[in-house]
């Protein structure tokens, strides 16, 4: 017969616990037996049953105080413990549900009723189980998609590098590869003395280190920070100006870094930080190129202001005249997988990643709102 | 026997002039589009070295304007590009490119396609 559940029967008369024994292993139960309060603890404590019926006048600790033990330990507080008594008064039975019983039956018992009790109680507890058991699926699955999220965010990020790093390297490659040549076109003209090929060399060499720095520089930037240190704002965010300041270069933006205030210091995570700082830079430099298609006269820009306020929060705003974020869209800006981008374009790693860097590790907040003429992406420290 | 090279890099502007000049060609140099297109109107050159990627504006958009304006639509345009991308050769040629040539420049390719645009060698024209 199919075990329709384990059931723990706790009474002190002997009698009572193999009536009920029978009755409920004739009805497909597992049965489990217990003569008092202690004994009920450490069998509930050792098989952990689906259930419990206990009886309330028992000599020594009583069923109340079995219940509230039972309740008060983590391994067993969920079981459903039913109570059995001959005590009949309305009083009696508040108490048993006030000590964490689920039902309450009164003795003498009829053998259906009991059972009805229970498949319905077992019932009930098998479900809230399972629901718990498939709620802890879902925050696994969550989970591991957050993660999967964090990796699709770095690799394009990666990407991105990899793209930035090659560009950068064009003209050092060209520079190399015409110099050398140059080197033999000069030999065949009589051209080629000492003073000819030192200078080749020491631009063939230059264009090597600058190709390594670059290397160096991407790499540093993309490494994860171990831990959370001390450092200064203002300093990281020029460092991000810096670097990438040739992709801006190129598109005519003007990149504005203002501040003002005392210490403009922090802790954090700081290569989490410039990569948020570039994303920012890189959604206002987007708006603002694909706004411009009619090439307004105001000059296109991107201001950068750092202020620590008297109260000893830091704020950080990036602003861009690129025309603002639409108004049906800026609730969602922040969601993962959103974007208003072709595929192609990519944005590293996205408003989504940087919301999460800079609230979820770092217990700052981002936020973003138009102002006139474009959008304001906003960091309070 | 002129040939007029746009380019910002001051390091290729060198190089590319420096080989051509070794050949016996006349050599001139500007640094942007503007000065570029003012050069080409005043100097008459056979060939203009466009670079694509100039600061301000880019080379497709100043070889479109020297092939509309009357005083400077036959001289020819080379395009001297860092792309390699599909459709490229097409967006240069609806400029108004007579050629290309890609970089890093490779010498011999580079003066075979300087030279076809002067029917007789450097002496001429």
């Amino acid at each position: 017969m199919e075990n329709k559940g384990r059931v723990l029967v706790v009474d002190d008369q002997p009698m009572n616990v193999r009536l009920l024994d029978v009755q409920l292993r004739a009805a497909g139960f597992t049965v489990f037996t217990a003569y008092g309060g202690p004994e009920a603890l450490d069998l509930a404590g050792k098989h952990i049953p689906d259930l419990i019926i206990l009886d309330i006048m028992m000599p020594g600790m009583d069923g109340y105080e079995t219940c509230r033990t039972l309740k008060a330990n983590p391994k067993t507080a969920e079981i459903p413990v039913i109570f059995i008594s001959a005590l009949t008064d309305v009083n009696e039975k508040v108490n048993a549900f006030k000590c964490g019983g689920v039902d309450y039956i009164c003795k003498p018992f009829q053998r259906d009723e009991v059972l009805s009790r229970l498949s319905t109680h077992l019932k009930l507890y098998f479900l809230q189980k399972s629901l718990q058991q498939q709620i802890e699926e879902e925050s696994a699955k969550r989970q591991s998609g957050q993660q999967m999220l964090v990796q699709q965010s770095k690799m394009a990020a990666m990407g991105e590098m990899l793209g930035m790093i090659l560009h950068q390297w064009k003209q050092p490659l060209n520079a190399i590869a015409v110099t050398a040549q140059d080197l033999e076109d000069a030999l065949s003209h009589n051209e080629l003395d000492t003073q000819y090929l030192h200078t080749a060399v020491t631009t063939i060499t230059n264009q090597t280190y600058f190709m390594h720095r670059t290397a160096d520089d991407f790499k540093n930037f993309l490494k994860p920070s171990k831990h959370k240190s001390m450092f200064n704002v203002k300093d990281a965010i020029a460092e991000v100006i810096s670097m990438f300041s040739p992709y801006f270069a190129k598109s005519d933006i003007a990149l504005n870094l203002t501040f003002s205030g005392e210490d403009l210091s922090a802790t954090g995570y700081p290569n989490e930080f410039k990569q948020v700082i570039l994303n920012l830079i890189s959604n206002a430099k987007d708006a603002i190129t694909s706004h411009n298609t009619n090439k307004e006269p105001n000059p296109k820009r991107i201001d950068i202001n750092i202020v620590r306020a008297t109260s000893g929060t830091i704020q950080i705003t990036v602003r861009d005249n690129g025309g603002g974020i639409p108004v049906d869209i800026i609730g969602r800006i922040f969601e993962p997988y959103f974007t208003t981008k072709a595929l192609e374009l990519g944005t590293g790693i996205g408003l989504y990643m940087s919301k999460t860097i800079i609230e979820t590790n770092m217990g700052w907040r981002l936020s973003a709102s138009n102002i006139e003429g474009g959008a304001e992406f906003r960091i309070d420290i | 026997m002129k040939v007029l090279i746009i380019e910002d890099n001051p390091l290729n502007m060198k190089l590319a002039a420096e080989i051509l000049r070794r050949t016996g060609y006349t050599v001139l140099e500007a640094v942007n589009a503007a000065d570029g297109i003012a050069m080409a109107k005043e100097e008459q050159p056979v060939l203009v070295l466009m670079d694509i990627q100039l600061p301000g504006m880019d080379g497709l958009s100043a070889t479109r304007i020297l092939k509309q304006d009357e005083q400077t639509r036959d001289i020819k345009v080379v395009a001297l590009t860092a792309f390699a991308m599909k459709g490229d050769e097409q967006r240069m040629r609806e400029a108004g490119c007579d050629g290309y040539v890609s970089k890093p420049i490779r010498y011999k390719e580079f003066l075979e396609t300087v030279s076809s645009f002067f029917k007789k060698g450097p002496q001429a024209g």
